[in-house]
């Protein structure tokens, strides 16, 4: 069996994966973007001293998209968002990964408002555990909001001297806190680099935490029937009928050509963006609105999650505080209940750090004063 | 790196001097070799080979004004003191070489000078689930986990 899957983020390698543990047939993996070197030193280097991580180049630019609003605040912005290359979105992200809550899923039973998820909480637990473990998540294993059926691959760091004040804080405001879920690679973790703590997270030198590459890299190691095809992102799922595929065409944008490839089986995973348009774009085999477009609901609706900042300043620093640990660890669900949710909105959130940064100040500035939580 | 640019030689002596000088003004001890040193200028030189001309203009200078003053103490204690202002003498040497110097020798050791126990792009820190950690850790009692109040 021909099987294409288009996009090479973490959701196309985990499909991949699954296919060839059922050794179902040969693997194509189309991906838009071209390769972009993780874990390399010279790129390092250039982070460290104030560049930008090499994937920068593989951002929207504001010529890419159209939107509009009714507050300029209010626009949606995709610049920064994604990664049009070799591994996806993952390659930058911060690797958060706390699990939904059990009302989540019952937004309509609880609030009158929305839907409820097709399925329950309960119904994805043992997923989220599978889940945790292919991404390599750190985290306390005591914590059970939410519950949990089984640990967390590594134990979760322990709070950095920055999160002092936060304590405090809380404390006397009575806010429960917990340790923050994050994809890093823990002492002894096997077949991966264990975090080192360098703190350069946004490009790591030794692949510490998980980016969907890694899992590029394994696919093209280890699976002789897997082909990767770079720059070219794809245009159309022909449809033999309703039920079957029968090629995808991509233009290869190194030649400018458009190539189709047989495909009995197509999975498509190129994002919240670029699915929903190539799904409009495959006109045939009696989807003549686009595969699963026949209410023209595909591409609508989407959703995302907003969040915001508050800043407090210190007065002083005397314990010349600094983000020593280099990744946030320290969350809190206490906004995040069913009795928020039922009262008009919930949140989570994380304290995370600001400043002070040694290396954006000039060298004879060196003498940390304050320090922003 | 470019055919063009294949056979300058980099004077990596007197950039390793330049880089020392740092180290013996701040009071820091970055753990930096000099073979080390060498490898990541030729690291900044691989990605971005105008990177040989930034370092020859920094030995130049360091040349001449060891010429003009005599000695390399003074030379170099000139050299930062140049490109250390809002508008430095060479904004090449100041913000290319000299700045990136600064944070080498922060990130690769100097920040203990400071206090810290460990920094961003430190490399011999250690995994952060070893103990006792490579990090300062918060000492309040941790009392208000999650779910020990309603």
């Amino acid at each position: 069996m021909n099987v294409v899957i288009i996009g090479s983020g973490v959701i196309g390698s985990v499909v991949a994966e699954q296919l060839f543990a059922a050794n179902i047939g040969n693997i194509t993996m189309l991906e838009a973007g071209p390769s972009i070197p993780m874990a390399d030193a010279s790129n390092w280097f250039n982070v460290i001293n104030g560049g930008q991580p090499p994937y920068e180049n593989c951002y929207d630019t504001p010529e890419d998209f159209t939107a509009t609003a009714d507050k300029p605040s209010d626009m949606w912005n995709i610049v920064g968002g994604r990664i049009i290359g070799r591994g996806g979105s993952t390659l930058h992200w911060g690797g958060w990964l706390p699990r939904f809550q059990p009302e989540d899923f019952l937004y309509k039973t609880n609030t009158g408002q929305g839907l409820d998820w097709p399925y329950t909480y309960t119904d994805l637990e043992p997923y989220y555990c599978q889940a945790e473990n292919f991404l390599g998540v750190a985290g306390d294993s005591t914590d059970q909001n939410p519950w949990r059926s089984k640990p967390y691959p590594y134990p979760a760091a322990k709070y950095p001297l920055l999160m002092e004040p936060v304590i405090t804080a809380l404390d006397a405001l009575n806010v429960s806190y917990c340790h923050m879920p994050v994809s890093r690679y823990g002492k002894g973790a096997v077949d991966r680099t264990p975090c080192m703590t360098i703190g350069t997270c946004k490009y790591c030198p030794i692949s510490g935490r998980y980016t969907g590459d890694q899992s590029v890299d394994k696919l093209q190691q280890l699976q002789n029937d897997f082909t990767l095809i770079l720059n070219a992102p794809a245009l159309e799922v022909k449809m033999e009928s309703r039920s079957k595929a029968q090629s995808v065409t991509y233009m290869n944008i190194i030649t400018g050509q458009k190539v189709s490839i047989e495909a009995d089986l197509v999975f498509v995973c190129a994002g919240a963006l670029e699915t929903p348009k190539i799904l409009q774009n495959s006109c045939s085999g009696g989807w003549n609105n686009g595969v699963g477009n026949d209410n023209d609901l595909v591409g609508r609706y989407l959703m995302a999650s907003p969040y915001f900042y508050a800043n407090g300043d210190l007065s002083e620093n005397p314990e010349q505080i600094e983000s020593e640990l280099g990744f946030p660890s320290l969350a809190s669900r206490a906004f995040d209940t069913v009795e928020y949710q039922k009262s008009g909105g919930k949140f989570y959130f994380n304290a995370d750090y600001a400043t002070p940064n040694l290396m954006s100040l000039r060298p004879w500035q060196m003498v940390i004063k304050r320090t922003t939580l | 790196m470019e055919d063009n640019q294949a056979a300058v030689t980099i004077d990596y002596p007197s950039l390793w001097t330049i880089f020392t000088f740092i180290r013996t003004n701040w009071g820091t001890n970055d753990n930096v070799g000099e073979k080390q040193f060498e490898l990541i200028l030729n690291y900044r030189i691989e990605l971005n080979s105008v990177y040989t001309n930034y370092y020859q203009e920094t030995v130049t200078e360091f040349n001449l004004l060891q010429q003009k003053y005599g000695d390399q103490q003074s030379a170099l204690k000139m050299l930062f003191q140049e490109n250390q202002q809002p508008t430095p003498k060479i904004t090449n040497i100041a913000n290319y070489v000299l700045k990136e110097f600064f944070t080498m020798n922060v990130a690769f050791g100097g920040f203990k000078a400071i206090g810290y126990k460990n920094y961003r792009a430190w490399m011999g820190g250690g995994n952060f689930n070893q103990n006792p950690p490579p990090y300062r850790t918060a000492q309040v009692n941790i009392s208000n986990k999650q779910g020990a109040k309603s």
